[in-house]
């Protein structure tokens, strides 16, 4: 059975001061799929992304075929405040997302449980980005959009981010990530690639 | 959607109480009103009546402090972002922040403002300036809200800052010094010119505030 299509990007130009830092870009995503923008840097990856989610003007046609409100979205910023513990952060979020989602199992997932009571500023780079990923599982968002999800991650950590991107394709949901970086963590038979130059 | 209220103003509460920068606000109109009994002397001080205007120039320069932290962390942080981009209300968050900002640099001020002016003037009937930086203060806060949205694109934001709100502060501090000023005045004008103001203050500039917020995010 072909799966549902969720989203048709057709022809996607974005300017920047006068700039084209992309043109003519189309691809379609199915329930379940994986596309993965590869480009160098400065070449508008994240562009592409905030366009997606409606955050920058564009020309061409982006047709979400599912509601949009709820985006999952991880960026380079992470919206984290030092002084608040990670326990503290989950416990908001959770509750900005009316989240029924059990907290304890992405806790244990990212075995967030070692720093939980610390606060925030006092966490390493790799432990902040986990943390961004159990807000987005908080959400329940069918889409999620990641920009560079893997950067600054030791290998093991890589591992995680691949396995939760898998359990949501899994789910039916749908994931665009930018990287530059090697994707052989993510081999799911619904991948495509599209490069911006 | 009113859970989601509280838990965006309870965080903003504990991270106003948390940073300096709240704190700062009130210590500065303390700091600023010591000057004033200092350099005219506490004699002078009472024969000119200089205590209110006093008064109300330290209430607009500590709100002023504190404005551009209103959306300056958020924004920087990617906070603003997740907020607008995961469909969370853009008028929920901007209530919530003029409210926090005018818990820590508003209120505070409207309570204390009595009390100074007992101790450098003698002046026991302080009820009109209670009331009209009650007022006031939530007006210096509602047209500083967009004021403050409007800035974050800008580096040099601090001066820039005071030199735009300045003006739009001028009326609030025109009716405010005049209403402080009456006392035993059935019919205080100022206090409902002041009262009109924030009662259009209200609708208008949220609405503008989230407008702005919008594009500077985009």
């Amino acid at each position: 059975m072909k799966n549902k299509l969720i989203l048709s990007v057709e022809k996607l130009q974005c300017k920047r001061n006068n700039f084209i830092l992309f043109n003519c870009i189309s691809f379609k995503v199915f329930e379940g799929g994986l596309v993965i923008i590869k480009g160098n840097n400065g070449t508008g990856k994240t562009s592409l992304l905030h366009s997606l989610c409606g955050l920058v003007s564009f020309e061409g046609k982006v047709n979400w075929k599912i509601e949009k409100k709820k985006i999952g979205y991880l960026g380079h910023h992470m919206g984290l405040k030092d002084y608040e513990t990670a326990e503290e952060f989950i416990a908001f979020w959770k509750k900005i997302y009316n989240s029924k989602v059990n907290s304890d199992k992405i806790i244990k997932f990212f075995s967030l449980d070692k720093f939980l009571y610390k606060p925030i500023g006092a966490l390493s780079f790799g432990q902040k980005k986990k943390l961004s990923f159990a807000r987005l599982l908080l959400l329940e968002s069918k889409i999620w959009l990641l920009d560079e999800p893997f950067s600054g991650m030791d290998n093991k950590n890589k591992k995680l981010i691949a396995d939760a991107i898998k359990r949501h394709i899994n789910k039916k949901g749908i994931t665009i990530l930018s990287t530059h970086d090697q994707t052989k963590l993510l081999n799911i038979h619904t991948k495509q690639e599209v490069r911006i130059v | 959607m009113f859970k989601v209220f509280i838990a965006i103003l309870q965080k903003d509460l504990r991270e106003n109480f948390l940073s300096n920068k709240a704190w700062f606000s009130i210590s500065f109109f303390m700091l600023s009103l010591l000057i004033f009994p200092l350099s005219f002397g506490k004699g002078n001080l009472e024969e000119q009546n200089i205590i209110i205007p006093a008064i109300w120039i330290a209430a607009l320069f500590s709100n002023l402090i504190a404005l551009e932290q209103m959306y300056k962390d958020d924004f920087k942080d990617g906070t603003l972002l997740y907020y607008s981009i995961n469909g969370i209300s853009m008028s929920i968050i901007v209530v919530a922040k003029c409210i926090s900002h005018w818990l820590f640099c508003g209120l505070p001020i409207a309570i204390i403002a009595p009390i100074c002016s007992y101790i450098f003037s003698g002046e026991s009937n302080n009820f009109y300036l209670f009331l009209t930086l009650f007022l006031g203060t939530a007006i210096l806060t509602l047209i500083g809200s967009p004021i403050s949205a409007i800035m974050l694109g800008i580096s040099a934001r601090g001066p820039m800052l005071t030199f735009i709100t300045l003006p739009f502060y001028l009326p609030t501090i025109i009716f405010g010094v005049m209403g402080s000023n009456v006392t035993n005045n059935n019919i205080n004008a100022e206090i409902y010119l002041l009262l009109a103001i924030l009662s259009l203050g209200i609708v208008i500039f949220p609405i503008l505030t989230i407008k702005i917020l919008r594009t500077v995010i985009n």
